[in-house]
C-alpha cells in the first residue's frame, strides 16, 4: 500500500523500535515517521557542506546504538560502483521529554 | 544534536565502510567502530580521538561495503564485493571466507545472535549469476551451509535481509529483499527457517523496480510490516500474522492492509509458496 508518493530515490530507512518509529533519510535531512500510522511525526534537519564535484552531499549512513540512545547520521557523497566519501558525522542522544505534571 | 565532526578533514575516513557501528561498552556510548581497506579503527566522538582495532594482514582492492560483528564484537565479517573475510579479533585471524564457499559478489551479510551465525547473500556462486545465501558459524568460517541456489543468471542490486522472529508461534522467518536487472522487478523472498534442514520459501512478491532506480527496504518488527522506498515513494505491506488493519493511505483515503499471510488459505501443500505479482503498487 502506498503511503507517501514523494520521491525517496537514494533515501535510508531505519526502525527506532524503543519509539515505536523510523527514520527516512531525505537528502539533508532526516523524518520521523510512527511506526504503528506511516505519518511523519518529527524531523532532523542535517547540515551540509557545499559539494566541490558534481556528486551531491547527501545523508549516506544512519546507524543507532543497540540501547538506541544515540544516533550517528553521516553524510558525504555515493559515488560509483557504490563506494561513497564521508564528509561529516552528526551524533544524536536521546532526550526525555519533560513530564508537563 | 549532541557532536558534530568533519569527516572530510580527516585522512583515516578516506574510502570508509559506510556499514559501522556502536561499540559496546558498560560505560557510556562515546566510540563508533568503522572499517575501510586496510584496517579497523575505533573514533571516540567526544574526544575526536582514533584508534586503530586491526590492521588487515592485506588490504582490500575495494572499498569495503559490508562489515558485521558478533553479539559480543569480538569476530567480524568485512566484504566488498569481490572479497570476503572473516576475522577473530582475539587471535587476529584472517580467513577468506568467500574463496572457500567459492561466493563472490557479496551483496549482504546480517548476523543472527540466536543461531550465533552470520548470513551472507551473494550473486555468484561457482563463477554463475544467480541468488545465493549462506550460513555460516561464526566461530569457523567452514562450517557453513547454502540455504538457497537459486541460478537466475540475473544481477541482484539493493539488497537486504533481515530475520523475523514470532516467539509464541514458534517461528523464524528470513526476509530477503533485492532488485532484479532486465526484468526490472523487486523482490520480496520470505523462507521459513525455523526447522534445520527443511527451509520452506513462504512468499514471494515482484513488484516493478526499474534497475537503474535506486531503492531500498527495512523491516518494522513491531508490526512486521515491510516498508520500501523508491522513487515512487513509500509503500508497506505487511508481513505478520494480523489478517488486516486500517491505514490512511497516500492520498488520505481510508484503506485496509492485508497481510500476505492472510493468503494462506490457497496452499493446499505445506510446501506450497504463494507468489505476488504487482505490475504498480495500489
Amino acid at each position: 500500500m502506498p503511503i507517501s508518493t514523494e520521491n525517496l530515490e537514494g533515501s535510508i530507512g531505519l526502525e527506532l523500535s524503543e519509539m515505536n518509529a523510523y527514520l527516512v533519510s531525505k537528502i539533508d535531512r532526516v523524518a520521523v515517521y510512527d511506526a504503528e500510522t506511516f505519518q511523519a511525526v518529527d524531523e532532523i534537519p542535517i547540515t551540509l557542506l557545499k559539494a566541490d564535484t558534481r556528486e551531491p552531499n547527501q545523508v549516506i549512513a544512519i546507524q543507532k546504538s543497540d540501547d538506541e540512545e544515540y544516533l550517528a547520521i553521516i553524510s558525504g557523497k555515493i559515488l560509483i560502483m557504490n563506494e561513497q566519501a564521508t564528509n561529516q558525522l552528526f551524533v544524536f542522544k536521546k532526550v526525555r521529554a519533560q513530564d508537563p505534571s | 544534536m549532541h557532536k558534530r565532526i568533519v569527516l572530510r578533514e580527516i585522512p583515516e575516513f578516506k574510502k570508509v565502510c559506510m556499514n559501522f557501528f556502536f561499540k559496546q561498552s558498560p560505560g557510556p556510548k562515546d566510540t563508533i567502530i568503522f572499517t575501510k581497506v586496510d584496517k579497523i579503527f575505533e573514533l571516540n566522538f567526544e574526544t575526536s580521538e582514533l584508534t586503530v582495532v586491526h590492521m588487515f594482514e592485506k588490504p582490500f582492492e575495494r572499498q569495503p561495503l559490508y562489515f558485521k560483528p558478533n553479539e559480543d564484537q569480538t569476530i567480524f565479517l568485512i566484504a566488498s564485493p569481490d572479497e570476503g573475510r572473516h576475522l577473530h579479533l582475539s587471535t587476529k585471524r584472517e580467513i577468506e571466507f568467500n574463496t572457500e564457499m567459492q561466493i563472490s559478489s557479496i551483496k549482504d551479510i546480517i548476523y543472527d545472535p540466536e543461531e550465533s551465525q552470520f548470513l551472507i547473500l551473494a550473486n555468484k556462486y561457482e563463477e554463475k549469476l544467480g541468488f545465493f545465501v549462506v550460513k555460516m558459524d561464526e566461530r569457523d568460517p567452514a562450517v557453513c551451509k547454502f540455504l538457497i541456489k537459486w541460478k537466475n543468471k540475473l544481477d541482484i542490486g539493493d539488497t537486504k535481509m533481515f530475520v523475523l522472529r514470532n516467539i509464541e508461534k514458534g517461528l523464524k522467518e528470513l526476509i530477503i529483499s533485492f532488485k532484479t536487472i532486465f526484468i526490472n522487478t523487486y523482490n520480496l523472498v520470505v523462507l521459513d527457517i525455523s526447522v534445520e534442514d527443511d527451509q520452506l520459501m513462504i512468499f514471494r512478491h515482484e513488484s516493478f523496480q526499474l534497475w537503474e532506480s535506486e531503492c531500498t527496504g527495512f523491516l518494522l518488527h513491531k508490526n512486521k510490516d515491510f516498508v520500501t522506498l523508491a522513487k515512487a515513494g513509500m509503500q508497506v505491506m505487511s508481513l505478520g500474522s494480523q489478517e488486516k488493519r486500517p491505514l490512511v493511505d497516500a492520498d488520505g483515503v481510508d484503506r485496509m492492509l492485508h497481510s500476505l499471510e492472510s493468503q494462506n488459505f490457497l496452499k493446499v501443500d505445506r510446501n506450497n509458496y504463494l507468489l505476488f505479482e504487482c505490475g504498480k503498487p495500489t
